[in-house]
């Protein structure tokens, strides 16, 4: 045996996981045999860890597949997942954790039959997008009639009849992207509890026609080995092995990290995460707005707000029936100041931080006491600043901050109780998303700044081009655990999105500062590409998720 | 009662390889050693009979080199590495071909699943016999079971056959009763196969005749091991200048992606000589020849244009699929014919697999 471990150290070059798999071979071979753990030990083809939004949709995607439908599949979550097809909210009520679906993660969730799940009135469309600078007021617009030039771009000739088709919730002025010359909405609104309503709907749909797919739900995962005792008994030894605490050992072929920015599943293949923290907290919130007192075409319907300011961008985010989600990017202490702070007086924060200058708002940050309480009357303050900017507005021509001859935001009247919740920022990437028997996906994989809104986005491509790479594999007679089947997946995934999450770092960093030049030329930029259609175009392409081609075959 | 444990610990400790060459070791052995185990952790063992142990050292280290070269054939970034690759490229093209040849729809099993390039069911191989000579560690053959065909891989090499057997043991998918096929190897040469009296509905042979001592004889013998309106299914490397400096100097010498010597330039066969072969020896009718080739951009192989302009196989894309011949079939190439109905048949049509 012990030759055996020196050949095994002496061979080539191997991946950290595959040398430690080999080296403790000894104790597997001389493992006791316990006979009593085999009755709870069971065999899977895919184990996902994690029942969030990636996890879900990857145990979604695979059963919806004709080929990989036939496959044994896992999902093991440690919350309740039962509840989410109980979800029945009120309609005037919304969760604070929403993402901007876009057209391809739309297209992606009509695949994989869970969009037609979701209500439509609790989807809202986005069709515009305004971001402006909040030290220099220089402004970008997106809207609906740009995506149409897009198109006709280049890179939609190239790669045309792949372009995602997201029809079907808005019907007013929207068609489909691809066959229509109207404009597709840039993207779609809507809760994240909604999202895994409708996967938890296909699933419970997806069991009941045969596929054998185990839900463990409230359940945690003690351990992962490849080594222990359990796994000796099988042949296949090399498989990892996830303890669960309900006392079962699901030993697989195929382990699926979508278990989050502190993946226990990347901790086990020894796979590096790197990044760091941004000094930064993400505030969320559902707001109440008024409609009317929106300047924007349609009173705003459907439009995107986001403003950067030094401490970070704030963004509102448009539902239905007179609601916005709010992800307002500041510093820890004005995050947890903003959570305690009075519901009126935070709604009139929020207002300023769409209107006022960095200036005045360093002044109002100043103005919360210790516990949250407010030292000033925020709402008359800021209305009679506002009502200054206004006579100055009639007056000068030019004034940055103020919304002369642009559009304007509606103004917020109220704030959801206890929506408001404060998390901190971060930025990860791994050093790679594969190894052997072993995958990450969604935010267990990378973690991004949410500024764009793009994290579950890439979540949901991760899971997308996993689901067709193992459909690849099994159609080739692979072992889908394999590391050269899931090869084309990392390379796949790895570039876009270490590119989106370089993007989005780089602007944040951009823009996390009032340093003149900077602001200066950032504003250059930011004003150049609104009026260059071309780059304004390939911009929005890649912020609607057409980054890359799609589904090949 | 303690050497009966000390028996039973043996078999258990060199368990997983030891059935592999006696395929069915009874279940219960398994699970009686627990009480002893403690006496028999590899520390201890040396402290027992000089005898007992010297019989199990040969053992011992026999089961270290298989398990060792196991591990080459298919360590991800190990020599092999080439070969792994190319196998879904290679099964894409065999696929593709039993589609065209009519082999998929004469199979019941696998009946009206059929799509437009190839069937999406998942077993689409199921009823047939595949035959792989030269099955090396049993890189195709294993994905061949998987896809449900009943599988018998050769291999003159005797280490090859054992480790290849190691290998299939760790897959629930290609033993027991979950398996959609079968998979069985055995140490024999073409000839001694032939000899018993056994076809298959499918021969490959992929990247091997460029090994062999006598093409010719080997054509020959491949082509009556083929069934009646069976397929012989061929892949081989050309005996050109890009040949030598892409599989030679490039693979064996440069990069080190393979061993230095695993190929033999002068024993290359062209295309054209091939498809003469097959022709005259194998008496198949050749229906397809279509390159392949590595792309170093996407790290993948990729099927070339065929002769007849068809980019099947290759609709997955890839800068070689714009690629046609005879550029294209200037390295490795594969080589896809039909034996004609009965007449010529000589030999028992009756296939036997395990």
């Amino acid at each position: 045996m012990s030759s055996l471990l020196a050949r095994a150290a002496r061979t080539g070059i191997r991946s950290p996981l595959s040398s430690r798999l080999h080296q403790p071979m000894a104790a597997i071979r001389f493992q006791s045999t316990e006979a009593k753990a085999a009755a709870t030990t069971e065999e899977y083809d895919v184990v996902i860890v994690g029942g969030g939004i990636a996890g879900s949709a990857l145990a979604c995607a695979l059963a919806s597949n004709k080929a990989s439908s036939t496959l044994k599949i896992a999902l093991i979550e440690a919350f309740d997942l039962s509840n989410h097809i109980k979800w029945s909210p009120r309609p005037d009520q919304y969760s604070n954790r929403v993402s901007s679906l876009t057209p391809k993660s739309v297209a992606f969730l009509k695949k994989i039959g869970v969009w037609s799940e979701l209500d439509e009135s609790r989807v809202a469309a986005c069709e515009g997008m305004q971001v402006w600078d909040g030290v220099s007021g220089a402004r970008i617009t997106f809207d609906a009639a740009n995506v149409d030039g897009v198109q006709s771009s280049f890179l939609h000739q190239v790669f045309s009849g792949n372009v995602p088709n997201p029809s079907g919730v808005n019907n007013t002025t929207q068609e489909t992207l691809g066959n229509s010359k109207e404009a597709s909405p840039l993207a779609w609104m809507t809760e994240n509890l909604h999202v895994q309503y409708g996967l938890q709907k296909q699933l419970v749909g997806h069991q009941a026609r045969g596929v054998k797919l185990d839900v463990f739900e409230k359940t945690k995962v003690q351990g992962i080995t490849t080594e222990q005792g359990e796994a000796a008994q099988l042949p296949q030894g090399d498989w990892p092995s996830v303890r669960l605490d309900n006392g079962k050992t699901l030993v697989t072929r195929l382990l699926v990290g979508a278990d989050g920015v502190n993946s226990p599943v990347r901790s086990f293949a020894k796979i590096e995460s790197l990044g760091w923290d941004y000094s930064q907290f993400g505030l969320v919130a559902t707001l109440q707005i008024d409609p009317s007192t929106s300047t924007a075409p349609g009173q705003g319907k459907g439009i995107a707000w986001q403003r950067f300011l030094p401490t970070g961008p704030v963004a509102m985010l448009p539902l239905n029936n007179g609601y916005a989600s709010l992800v307002w990017s500041t510093t820890p202490q004005i995050a947890q100041d903003l959570k305690k702070l009075p519901a009126r007086d935070f709604c009139a924060l929020v207002n300023a931080a769409f209107s006022a200058s960095p200036a005045e708002l360093e002044y109002l940050y100043k103005s919360i006491g210790p516990d949250g309480q407010p030292l000033i009357d925020f709402q008359k303050e800021i209305e009679w600043r506002t009502s200054v900017h206004d006579q100055e507005a009639s007056q000068t021509m030019v004034r940055g901050n103020s919304f002369q001859g642009e559009a304007k935001p509606p103004r917020v009247v109220d704030v959801q109780e206890n929506t408001r919740a404060p998390f901190p920022l971060r930025m990860r990437n791994s050093s790679s998303y594969v190894e052997d028997r072993v995958v990450l996906v969604g935010d267990a994989a990378h973690t991004v700044h949410p500024l764009a809104g793009q994290g579950l986005n890439q979540g949901l491509a991760d899971v997308e081009c996993l689901a067709r790479v193992v459909e690849t594999s099994l159609l080739s007679g692979s072992d889908i655990g394999n590391i050269h089947s899931l090869t084309p997946y990392s390379s796949e995934r790895f570039l876009p999105n270490l590119a989106m999450l370089g993007t989005v770092d780089k602007l944040s960093k951009l823009y996390n500062t009032d340093f003149g030049p900077v602001v200066w030329a950032r504003s250059l930029g930011l004003t150049a590409v609104d009026k260059m259609g071309p780059i304004k175009n390939e911009i929005m392409r890649f912020a609607m998720g057409l980054e890359e081609s799609p589904n090949r075959p | 009662m303690a050497s009966i444990g000390r028996i039973t610990s043996r078999i258990t400790r060199i368990s997983s390889p030891h059935h592999l060459f006696r395929r069915n070791i009874p279940q219960p052995a398994r699970f009686f050693c627990s009480t002893p185990r403690t006496l028999h952790t590899p520390s201890s063992s040396s402290s027992n009979s000089d005898k007992e142990d010297a019989i199990y050292t040969v053992n011992k280290e026999e089961i270290a080199k298989f398990a060792a070269m196991s591990d080459e054939w298919w360590a991800p970034q190990g020599p092999f590495k080439m070969l792994h690759l190319m196998n879904p490229p290679r099964i894409r093209y065999i696929r593709n071909r039993l589609q065209a040849s009519g082999a998929l729809s004469r199979n019941s099993a696998f009946g009206a699943e059929g799509e437009k390039e190839f069937p999406v069911g998942r077993f689409p191989l199921q009823g047939l016999s595949i035959l792989d000579v030269g099955c090396g560690g049993g890189l195709l053959a294993e994905a061949l079971a998987r896809l449900g065909a009943k599988v018998t891989g050769l291999d003159a090499s005797m280490e090859n056959i054992q480790m290849a057997r190691i290998h299939a043991k760790k897959d629930p998918l290609l033993n027991g009763v979950s398996a959609p096929g079968s998979l069985e190897y055995r140490h024999q040469t073409a000839e001694q196969l032939l000899e018993q009296g056994h076809q298959f509905d499918v021969v490959c042979s992929m990247e091997v005749i460029e090994h062999v001592e006598n093409p010719a004889g080997f054509l020959k013998v491949l082509g009556q091991l083929v069934k009646p309106e069976g397929d012989l299914i061929l892949s081989t490397i050309s005996r050109t200048p890009l040949s030598y400096f892409l599989t030679i100097f490039a693979a064996e010498h440069v990069m080190r992606m393979v061993p230095v010597g695993t190929h033999h330039w002068s024993k290359y066969i062209n295309p054209d000589e091939l498809h003469k072969g097959v022709e005259e020896l194998s008496k198949c009718e050749v229906l397809n020849i279509q390159g392949i080739g590595f792309n170093p951009l996407s790290g993948q192989w990729e099927l070339t244009r065929s002769r007849d302009g068809s980019r099947c196989g290759s609709a997955e894309g890839g800068l070689l699929g714009l690629m046609g011949p005879p550029l294209a079939e200037a390295s490795n190439y594969f080589l896809a014919a039909k034996k004609p109905a009965a007449a010529t048949a000589s030999v028992d049509t009756n296939s036997v697999s395990a």
